[in-house]
């Protein structure tokens, strides 16, 4: 009991050292591998930084021989306390609907992932991840401009393509959709399906699958303001969560019935770069999961990524038919 | 702990949610109010109304003559907007109103909980923003304050679903910093907004709002086994009322949440030490209002299975954990740590 109250206490001092730091506009604590950093480095830079403040107070200044002590250490050591950064303040965009401005969809961009050295995640059957998305994406693509749409994939072979070359194609394509394949790697007892469009990650797992994708991007942290940016602000947002969840459902739906015990892992956000680039509402569909064993399996039947690619067409074909039938421009075409 | 506030102070503990706000104060009340505030949107509104502002389930009921605010955005003030900071500051003056009767002259010490992941800037804002309505005020995250209420501050974990974020805090014995905490926009109103998805995904021709689902939500929610009846909910198909059975959308919406709160449960389990993480896995407690979704404790505890089994406990009073919580605090602050504050 005495324990506890000790606990509570301290605890309480150190809310409240927390409210005092805040209102003085103090940082926050470091996070635990900053403090093992600055405990290992930390006497070292104090040293450090003891023997600059003596080089600069002893350091002659020019003209008239005395040294600028005092003021080189005023510099150092008696720093007033940064004022609390201002709050960033600014106008909430209101949401663009984008059925007002009645656009239509023609051209639709799919991505196989990874390709050439990228070889993506391989499976415990020896199929590699590229090799998947492309067969799908091929049978996809066929299917879609059988409909009339127009389809230009980013890589028709085993061709390495960074991320940023996958957006540059949908860009200059003018792509109307774009739809990168790509097949989960998972704890081995997890299968499923999941699509993700652009966001921030709402949970460790996305950050996970993002990380992996975004591997070899093509880009640097120079653009890294701009991604961010990107990620944060994107307007196509509301189009590409329909999207997601059209495709999304469809697989599901589809899939279930050769899979029955397919796990639905959500439509979610993850900052995928080749998502962050494109220009037109993009999404990227975990279409299966390599490292379970029993869809590794089905994903080396031609049958079963015929009838991915037929899911995969379904969503596409619903979001175009999405409350505006009018979106396919070529309308005569495209029935289903 | 001694309470060592001088005798005419009111102390108070307060949960400022983005869909429901709470009040507990050192002189036993509680109070939960819709974090709702709405002023008359024109003369003839007012005329009808008779009011200046209303508050709560009142501007809620009202809110077609309303300019209706919910000024809390994942828990925290809308920066940025006049009319919210303003809303917020009238929210906070309406729970004042309620337990302060009789007590008017009363100076107010207040502990506000908010959301794990509230930056300094956020919280400082929320300071300024509401100066002049206490005395004394400490902020602190909410699940803190949970877990101080439960005495659950070592070895536990703590997670508050609220309606605007689900927030996680590992309990180690220290004030919480923000590797102990996480918090998720997956709470109450992603809920809401999935299931009005699927509903209308559905009846396409089906009328209904987003205040509509919510009751819904609030009524039936559940994860896992359905209930034994179906979940049927009247709403307007083309200005027809029509009886639809929603039980499916109920699940899979509120299911939705399951995978990340999993995912993160996972993830703050792994950074406690290896010692300590069996007694972290028995000692999980659930508050906030996602508390109430059915189910929802034994499916995260059988989501532990893979971890090696652990115990879900969901506190017995979800809505008023939060503030009694930062009540316990206010109460056990000592006089010294209140000066520290200043004004």
């Amino acid at each position: 009991m005495a324990r506890t109250q000790r606990l509570k206490a301290r605890l309480l001092r150190e809310a409240v050292e927390d409210n005092v730091a805040t209102m003085n506009g103090s940082l926050p604590k470091p996070l635990r591998r900053g403090r093992r950093f600055f405990g290992r480095w930390g006497s070292l830079a104090t040293l450090g930084l003891f023997f600059l403040a003596l080089a600069i107070a002893l350091r002659p200044v020019p003209g008239n021989g005395a040294t600028a002590a005092e003021p080189s250490l005023l510099v150092l050591h008696k720093r007033a306390p940064a004022p609390a950064p201002a709050a960033e303040s600014f106008e909430r965009p209101q949401r663009l609907s984008v059925a007002a401005l009645d656009l239509g969809i023609e051209r639709v961009v799919i991505d196989a992932g990874h390709g050439g050295s990228s070889l993506g995640t391989t499976g415990a059957l020896g199929l590699h991840e590229k090799d998947v998305t492309l067969d799908i994406a091929d049978r996809l693509s066929r299917k879609l401009a059988a409909q009339g749409l127009r389809v230009r994939m980013t890589r028709q072979g085993d061709d390495t393509l960074s991320l940023q070359d996958r957006s540059n194609i949908a860009n200059d394509a003018r792509g109307d959709l774009f739809l990168s394949i790509h097949v989960n790697s998972l704890p081995p007892q997890n299968r499923g399906i999941e699509t993700y469009f652009l966001g921030p990650s709402q949970a460790p797992s996305a950050d996970a699958v993002a990380a992996e994708e975004n591997r070899d991007s093509g880009y640097s942290m120079a653009d890294l303001r701009t991604l961010v940016d990107m990620i944060y602000t994107d307007a196509r947002k509301e189009e590409s969560r329909r999207f997601a969840a059209s495709v999304q459902q469809s697989l599901l739906r589809d899939l279930r019935r050769q899979n029955p015990s397919l796990e639905d892992r959500g439509v979610k956000t993850a900052p995928f770069v080749v998502l962050a680039a494109t220009r037109m509402p993009a999404i990227l569909a975990e279409v299966s999961c390599l490292s379970n064993l029993e869809e590794a399996a089905l994903l080396g039947d031609a049958q079963y990524r015929q009838s991915i690619a037929d899911a995969l067409f379904n969503g596409i074909d619903a979001y175009i038919h999405q409350g505006t039938p009018a979106r396919h421009k070529e309308t005569g075409k495209h029935g289903s | 702990m001694a309470a060592n506030q001088a005798s005419n102070v009111l102390t108070v503990g307060i949960d400022l949610g983005t869909s429901r706000s709470a009040i507990s104060t050192s002189a036993g009340e509680r109070v939960v109010v819709d974090s709702f505030v709405g002023w008359p949107a024109d003369l003839v509104a007012r005329k009808i109304l008779k009011r200046d502002l209303l508050v709560g389930k009142e501007a809620l009921d009202n809110r077609t003559m309303l300019d209706l605010r919910r000024p809390l955005e994942r828990g925290l003030i809308k920066e940025g907007s006049e009319k919210d900071i303003e809303a917020v500051r009238e929210l906070v003056s309406h729970l004042l109103s309620i337990v302060k009767k009789g007590k008017e002259s009363a100076p107010i010490r207040a502990v506000l909980g908010v959301p794990a992941a509230a930056l300094r800037t956020n919280k400082q804002f929320l300071r300024d923003s509401l100066k002049g309505l206490f005395d004394k005020l400490i902020i602190v995250s909410e699940p803190f304050a949970v877990a101080y209420g439960l005495d659950a501050l070592l070895h536990s974990l703590i997670i508050d679903i609220g309606a605007g974020t689900t927030d996680f805090c590992s309990m180690k014995g220290r004030y919480p910093t923000d590797e102990d905490q996480r918090t998720l926009t997956v709470a109450g109103d992603s809920i809401d907004a999935h299931l009005q998805q699927l509903v209308g995904d559905r009846w396409p021709d089906a009328d209904f709002t987003v205040f509509m689902v919510r009751e819904w939500k609030e009524k039936w929610s559940f994860v896992g086994d359905a209930p034994k009846d179906p979940i049927v909910v009247t709403v307007p198909v083309r200005g027809v009322p029509t009886e639809i059975d929603i039980t499916g959308e109920m699940k899979t919406a509120c299911e939705s949440m399951v995978p990340p709160i999993v995912e993160t449960m996972y993830a703050l389990l792994a950074e406690v030490s290896p010692e300590f993480q069996e007694r972290v896995r028995k000692n999980i407690i659930v508050a906030g209002g996602g508390g109430l979704i059915r189910n929802l404790g034994p499916k995260l505890q059988c989501a532990l299975e893979k971890v090696g089994g652990g115990v879900v406990k969901v506190v017995e009073d979800p809505t008023f954990a939060g503030s009694d919580g930062c009540l316990s605090i206010a109460k056990d602050a000592p006089e010294a740590d209140w000066d520290k504050l200043g004004k």
